[in-house]
């Protein structure tokens, strides 16, 4: 309720008292500073010249010689006009000097990769030095802006010289607010030669999109394949099932493989851990998983834009992302996933992150109406197991779907019923 | 110990020096020299630190440091120290030495090549701060005058030491052009200051106008004046209807230089006799109609009563006359300025002096014609006419007049000015037709703040004329033009401000109710700083308890990017260890591949548990460096 993007929506069956009664409150609970971004020009400008052309201490000299200036008179002796000069000639020296050595840094790009929200992120940028000198004391780090803040200024490396044509890599480290799909426009680069008081600034507009995903749960989570079996030996799959089970190859050994299943001859001819294959019975015949997440966060109300807790939905993507991993590891690559009504498909391991990173919190819980392709495995992942979903779960299932549900307990919110595909998973 | 934590000692250690010595606490700026010398040495010799100060406990110590300065401080440093005056400064500044000393003693050792040094930042921005910012001792000697050089060049150069190490000698050559431009620089900023001053002031807005009470004003041809708002007395009528007239001094003699001198004082000797609430000075006899009791905001120690006040009650504080004509109460350091007086309308009084009569050498015949003309049957009669005359004109605060001859440019002229050369036509112009009179200057309450109370402002400073009847009997005549209430009425402040101005007198009038004796503020004091200190224990414990736990999860962080440097496994922060299991390089040995997965088993197991790291997974880390099998 302190950002300009809370203000109340206007539900119109509502009466007009209330929306005022909430404009009121966001008003006198709004932030009133705005928050610090590093763009380019406006009133800002001269601020941000002195912050990113000063260093702390430079800054310190400056401030206390201006001030010495003012209160060194000549009827008051206890103050030395003396330092105020050194003060100011020192930063005058300093900043001439520095801006005379001028540098010519290409900067670029190496890559990143995901970041997660509260943990310090590094991302690799490349800095080329074009021009004919070489460029001294160079510290790197990422613009500001709203949804992170830089971390501390000791995590980032000093590049004493950077000789003419020398390419190095260096990071940047920013520790993101909460799970989103970040941009991060820039990269400056500061040069503290030749006092530590002055810097040069060169800044550079490098958007970079980052998706931040939840903090990872601290869970054990079973093979997926043994939870499977477990489930296809009950119910309308047991029922389905033939009672035969049929070699058809071996393979290599996958986390999750029982030990009776291990081929010892394969293993010893190949060196490695092989496992038999059978087909049938409560084996796992799936070449996937699809993932269906209940977005819905209680306590949304219609009137806001945004839920109070904006991390409420974060527990549940995060075990999205740990079964997605899990599921990779025992050979099930996630074909599907549906955040809310609609089916994604998933071609790679980013495009999983983006859209956990993206997925906005729901007010009603909204599942896929139907399961797509037969041979998946699903995996449901929800907080509050109320009738709509135990319904839905019902349908798939006993139209001859493999749906395993795994409920985050610890919060709030209703049990799944007791059942081989059930699970109550507590972090 | 590295030269960057030395210098930063010796910076920390020069500049408390340096504020101690000018409080005039030699021994105690011995012994912080010598602690802040010896302050890294613990972390050098390995010693278990405690926990550096977090911004809770430094707010914690700065509210602490102030309270004790507030209690004590002016008890402690000699009488003529800055710190006697300025408690509560003093106060903090040894808060901030202490708070420097702890982060000296507790600060992580940066690791060298580092783009920053946060909390050595802080030690050298806040000593070079110290150094500069507060005076030197006086008279002035060697050490004092060098001391602050000191810790200013430390403060300077340890930044540079700690992000280069023994690079950073070549680079301090940079400092000797300063050195060299320095005979220059001084003097060129010194003939500079004086038009930056000026410059700033001119184009920096005036918070507070130019008007105020002056005990001995000189009268100028010309003037240019803001009236100022700033608060100077709060009023509380407790009985009756005093004047609203307050009384500074009352002028007799006006010079050919237009310097209004010769004071007429309200009581040579004042009997004092002990009341309940301290002690009751007597300036006249006679039954009280009304009462009224004051509070000054004023910094000075001058008392404004109404004309015809017959008590003056003080608490403990001595009161008299001072040079000006103007009542002064000698009032303890920091005691309330209150005082209660009570009075009635102006009993007969002897004869006036001479002086009453005199005009000054520039009254010439012209002035003397017009202010004839002016005359009436009685001196009542004389003074309402007057009065009347000058009321119509027109009031001002930018006003221009003959410098040759300013009075008789005003008078004859009638040219508009402000109040003070109003009551001195008055003034005169009674003279001229032979009624005694005397210039008086004060403040005029016009400002209600409701529930009897008033409020004074430097804006209502004013000057009005009295003249004595053939009883004896002075009477005020404030000939001030109509506008003038008009033209202050813009100066009175903003709603908020007078809004907070109505609950300032609210609650000072409850305070006045509220009797507590020293001891017991004493007691609310100490009860104060004993909360803070309970805080600040309570915050320390805490931290204590976190810190292991925030300690393990780094320890954790530390190995398992040492385990990815040395594996040359990539960052994937996605990954849990299982990931990390499943995705091992096809082409590594086996036994590689087994060291790593000893670790990541390890690592999936414990890193979430409550303890430490555990020596298994240390181990197997060096083990699987030892053999090779990494890197």
């Amino acid at each position: 309720m302190k950002e300009f993007a809370d203000r109340p929506v206007r539900v119109s069956d509502e009466p007009l008292a209330l929306h005022l009664g909430r404009m009121a409150v966001w008003l006198l609970n709004l932030r009133l500073v705005p928050r610090l971004t590093e763009r380019r020009g406006g009133w800002r400008a001269p601020l941000r010249a002195l912050r990113d052309g000063l260093t702390p201490v430079g800054l310190a000299v400056l401030l206390t010689s201006v001030l010495l200036l003012l209160l060194a008179r000549r009827s008051n002796p206890g103050f030395d006009l003396g330092l105020a000069a050194a003060g100011l000639v020192l930063i005058a020296l300093a900043g001439g000097v520095g801006r005379l050595r001028s540098f010519r840094v290409q900067i670029e790009r190496a890559g990143h990769a995901v970041a997660i929200a509260g943990q310090p992120c590094r991302n690799r940028v490349r800095l080329t030095n074009v021009g004919r000198r070489a460029a001294h004391d160079l510290a790197l780090r990422e613009w500001r802006g709203p949804g992170w803040r830089l971390a501390a200024p000791a995590a980032s490396a000093l590049v004493e010289r950077l000789a003419a044509g020398e390419s190095r890599t260096c990071e940047t480290a920013i520790v993101p607010r909460a799970r989103s799909l970040l941009v991060l426009p820039g990269v400056a680069l500061h040069s503290a030669w030749p006092l530590f008081l002055t810097r040069l600034t060169a800044g550079g507009a490098l958007p970079l999109e980052l998706p931040v995903l939840p903090p990872p749960l601290a869970i054990s989570l079973p093979p997926l394949r043994e939870l499977a079996a477990r489930c296809l030996k009950t119910g309308v799959h047991a029922a389905r099932a033939s009672g035969v089970i049929e070699y058809t190859h071996t393979r290599a050994y996958q986390m999750g493989d029982p030990a009776t299943r291990l081929d010892h001859r394969a293993s010893a001819r190949r060196g490695e851990l092989m496992s038999r294959v059978f087909r049938g019975g409560s084996e796992l015949r799936a070449d996937g998983i699809a993932i269906v997440c209940d977005t819905a966060v209680s306590g949304f109300a219609p009137w806001q834009r945004r839920p109070r807790d904006p991390a409420a939905l974060d527990r549940r993507l995060a075990l999205v992302l740990e079964l997605a991993a899990h599921a990779r590891a025992e050979a099930l690559p996630l074909k599907l996933l549906a955040l809310g009504a609609d089916w994604q498909p998933m071609a790679d391991e980013a495009a999983l992150h983006r859209a956990v990173a993206a997925c906005p919190p729901a007010r009603d819980t909204r599942l896929p109406v139907s399961l797509p392709e037969p041979g998946l495995l699903y995996l449901l992942v929800t907080q509050d197991a109320g009738d709509h979903i135990t319904a839905q779960l019902d349908t798939w299932r006993s139209a001859g779907h493999l749906v395993l549900a795994f409920r985050l307990g610890g919060r709030g919110g209703r049990a799944l019923p007791p059942g081989p595909g059930n699970h109550e998973i507590t972090a | 110990m590295r030269a960057a934590d030395c210098l930063l000692a010796f910076a920390v250690g020069a500049a408390g020096t340096h504020v101690l010595l000018s409080m005039q606490l030699p021994l105690l700026a011995a012994l912080f020299g010598v602690a802040a010398v010896l302050a890294p040495l613990p972390a050098w010799l390995g010693w278990r630190r405690p926990l550096a100060p977090t911004p809770g406990l430094s707010f914690i110590g700065f509210v602490s440091g102030g309270l004790l300065g507030y209690m004590a401080l002016a008890d402690w440093v000699p009488a003529d120290s800055w710190a006697a005056d300025f408690a509560v400064f003093g106060g903090l500044c040894l808060a901030v030495l202490v708070l420097l000393l702890w982060l000296l003693a507790t600060r992580p050792a940066a690791p060298p090549g580092c783009a920053g040094d946060p909390s050595g930042d802080t030690l050298a921005v806040t000593a070079l701060a110290l150094s500069v910012l507060i005076p030197r001792r006086l008279p002035l000697d060697t050490f004092t005058q060098v001391l602050p050089w000191l810790a200013a060049l430390a403060a300077v150069l340890a930044p540079m030491v700690s992000r280069l190490g023994a690079k950073a000698l070549r680079r301090a050559a940079w400092l000797l052009p300063v050195l060299a431009l320095l005979p220059v620089a001084e003097p060129a900023l010194r003939a500079a200051q004086r038009p930056l001053l000026g410059t700033l002031f001119s184009i920096m807005p005036a918070p507070r106008g130019d008007t105020g009470f002056s005990p001995l004003a000189q009268l100028h041809a010309a003037g240019l004046l803001r009236p100022n708002r700033r608060p100077v007395l709060r009023l509380w009528v407790t009985g009756g209807t005093p004047p609203p007239y307050l009384i500074g001094n009352r002028l007799l003699t006006l010079d050919d230089r237009y310097q209004w001198t010769g004071i007429d004082p309200v009581g040579q000797a004042m009997e004092h006799e002990p009341a309940p609430a301290g002690q009751r000075y007597r300036l006249a006899p006679g039954k009280a109609t009304w009462s009224l009791a004051a509070h000054s905001l004023r910094r000075d120690d001058l008392l404004f009563v109404p004309a015809g006040t017959q008590t003056i009650d003080v608490a403990d504080a001595r009161l008299g006359v001072d040079n000006a004509g103007v009542l002064r109460a000698q009032f303890a350091g920091r005691a309330d300025r209150r005082w209660q007086a009570k009075g009635a309308p102006p009993a007969a009084q002897a004869r006036a002096p001479a002086e009453a009569l005199a005009l000054p050498a520039f009254w010439g015949a012209d002035l003397q014609a017009a202010a004839a003309a002016l005359a009436g049957p009685d001196a009542a009669q004389t003074a309402a006419r007057i009065g009347a005359e000058l009321r119509g004109r027109r009031y001002s605060l930018n006003y221009r007049l003959d410098r040759q001859a300013p009075l008789r440019d005003f008078f004859l002229n009638r040219k508009p000015a402000h109040c003070f050369w109003y009551a001195t036509a008055a003034a005169l112009a009674l003279r001229a037709n032979g009624v005694p009179s005397r210039l008086v200057t004060g403040y005029l309450v016009s400002e209600p703040l409701g529930g009897g109370a008033f409020l004074v402002r430097e804006r209502d400073a004013h000057a009005w004329a009295e003249w004595q009847d053939a009883a004896g009997r002075w009477h005020t005549l404030d000939a001030t033009p109509a506008n003038y209430d008009a033209v202050l009425a813009d100066y009175g402040g903003g709603a908020v401000e007078r809004a907070w101005q109505r609950l300032a007198a609210r609650l000072d009038a409850w305070w006045q109710n509220v009797e507590l004796t020293d001891a017991q503020v004493q007691a609310v004091l100490l009860a104060g700083l004993a909360v803070l200190v309970g805080l600040f224990v309570r915050e320390y414990r805490r931290l204590r308890r976190v810190a292991p736990r925030i300690g393990h999860s780094r320890e954790w962080q530390r190995l398992w990017r040492r385990f990815l440097r040395l594996s040359g496994l990539p960052e994937r922060a996605q990954w849990t260890a299982t990931d990390y299991m499943a995705q091992l390089p096809e082409g590594w040995t086996e036994q590689r591949r087994a060291a790593a997965r000893r670790f990541l088993e390890i690592y999936a197991a414990a890193r979430f548990s409550p303890h430490g790291v555990p020596a298994e997974a240390v181990t197997a880390l060096r083990g699987c460096r030892r053999r090779g099998l990494f890197g």
